[in-house]
């Protein structure tokens, strides 16, 4: 995919840790301008080229992302380093003028076999590029689990973190699988993928917005 | 991605005093500020970043980049070759500096997942290298195992740069970036441990600027 956005426009460097929603109280409607969220970039060793595909919703405020090929495990047939995958999403969303946005609520599906004794790990952790902060959720299983899992990642409004007002800065989302074998059984396997085989139910992510000042 | 355009920025880079836009099939920016450092990617290559395996996304003001990594994972032990307890990425940036005197601040933000067993240990280095500069600087985190998650770390530079050029000159920055794990007392037999980057952050954040010609109007 295309990684260069090339719009002009200026704005002065600075760091997230200027990043508040003081004196917000409610949450404003979206902007009445049409808005643009692209996905620059999905890049990962759970997503690695021509294995994600991305639609975004038709309202702009929402996207999802598909994968065929994010799954770690542990077990005879698996290598070592299989234990964690990661895909990093790199977005780039284009306010109107005046506003902001921040990320409010994320949605993760998948499918787990963890074997009893065995865990696995769903984590996403959150930054603006060129930012060092970074937030991050995390989602525990335990086996014995077989079935389908879900997680969200929400926040409240007054704790979101926005980008920087005046500032065309990129959103990145790393979101990881990991499994521990723990005390399961040697000679078998647990998995954890992220949509791993039906193709249907995603990540999507809900934006918030305010005025900026 | 550009960095077909610039695939002798490397090169360029170490021998040659200036480089102009000359060098380029086209400019690398559509439309460069007067009075800040901006920054693209021309090419990212090495053991750790093969063709295919890395995404590039600039910020559309372009001060800051982001790199992610679908492959860039040293090991030892278990099921790794000798050869992949140390992989490099080096990532090839083409700057514009304005006309004049600048002073800028650069910070990159590595992250990653490490499995390290216990008695191994883990570096994240990185070298820099901004063309007309004589200093060459790197920096080494370390990591010792038992470790099991996520990790991050922080460089920041300062840039100071004087471009005696009418117009700004484009020139090249390298970050050489390399993972390297060291077994130690730990069991190479059984066990593995590894160490991953998912993303490398560049930001050069311009504080000061001063120009005594301004250049002429297009």
């Amino acid at each position: 995919m295309s990684g260069v956005l090339l719009a002009g426009g200026a704005a002065a460097a600075l760091f997230a840790s200027a990043f508040t929603a003081q004196g917000v109280s409610s949450a404003p409607d979206a902007p009445p301008e049409k808005i643009q969220i692209s996905v620059n970039t999905v890049n990962g060793s759970g997503c690695p080229k021509g294995t994600a595909a991305v639609a975004v919703a038709s309202d702009n405020t929402a996207f999802t992302v598909t994968y065929s090929d994010y799954l770690a495990q542990v077990g005879p047939t698996s290598n070592p380093t299989d234990i964690r995958k990661n895909c990093q999403l790199n977005l780039g969303v284009h306010v109107p003028q005046g506003f902001t946005y921040a990320v409010a609520q994320v949605d993760y599906r998948g499918y787990g076999s963890l074997q009893k004794g065995a865990k696995g790990t769903e984590k996403a952790s959150y930054y603006f590029q060129g930012s060092s902060d970074t937030a991050s959720r995390t989602h525990d299983f335990s086996g014995p689990y077989n079935d389908n899992w879900q997680t969200t990642d929400s926040t409240e409004y007054s704790e979101l973190v926005w980008a920087p007002c005046g500032q065309d800065r990129n959103f990145n989302i790393n979101t990881e699988l990991r499994v521990s074998a723990g005390t399961s059984a040697s000679g078998t396997t647990s998995f954890m993928a992220m949509d791993s085989t039906d193709g249907g139910a995603n990540t999507i992510y809900h934006l918030a917005w305010k005025e900026c000042p | 991605m550009p960095g077909v355009l610039y695939a002798g920025g490397v090169v360029a880079a170490l021998f040659a005093s200036t480089l102009t836009s000359q060098a380029y099939a086209q400019p690398p920016f559509d439309t460069v500020p007067p009075d800040k450092i901006v920054i693209t990617v021309a090419t990212v290559n090495g053991s750790g970043c093969p063709a295919g395996t890395a995404a590039v996304a600039v910020s559309p003001d372009n001060t800051a980049f982001t790199v992610t990594y679908s492959e860039y994972l040293a090991q030892v032990g278990k099921g790794a070759k000798p050869t992949d307890f140390r992989k490099n990425c080096q990532l090839n940036l083409v700057t514009h500096v304005p006309q004049g005197f600048s002073y800028a601040i650069a910070s990159v933000d590595y992250r990653g997942y490490a499995h390290l067993e216990k008695g191994a240990s883990a570096t994240e280095k990185a070298s820099y290298y901004f063309q007309g500069q004589s200093q060459t600087t790197s920096a080494s985190h370390d990591f010792a195992g038992a470790y099991d998650d996520n990790w991050q770390v922080t460089d920041t530079a300062d840039i100071a740069t004087v471009v005696w050029s009418p117009c700004g000159e484009l020139r090249n920055f390298n970050i050489n970036t390399e993972l390297r794990v060291n077994a130690g007392s730990s069991n190479t037999q059984n066990t593995t441990s590894f160490m991953t980057m998912d993303s490398t952050d560049g930001d050069v954040s311009t504080t000061y600027h001063f120009a005594w010609k301004e250049c002429p109007q297009k």
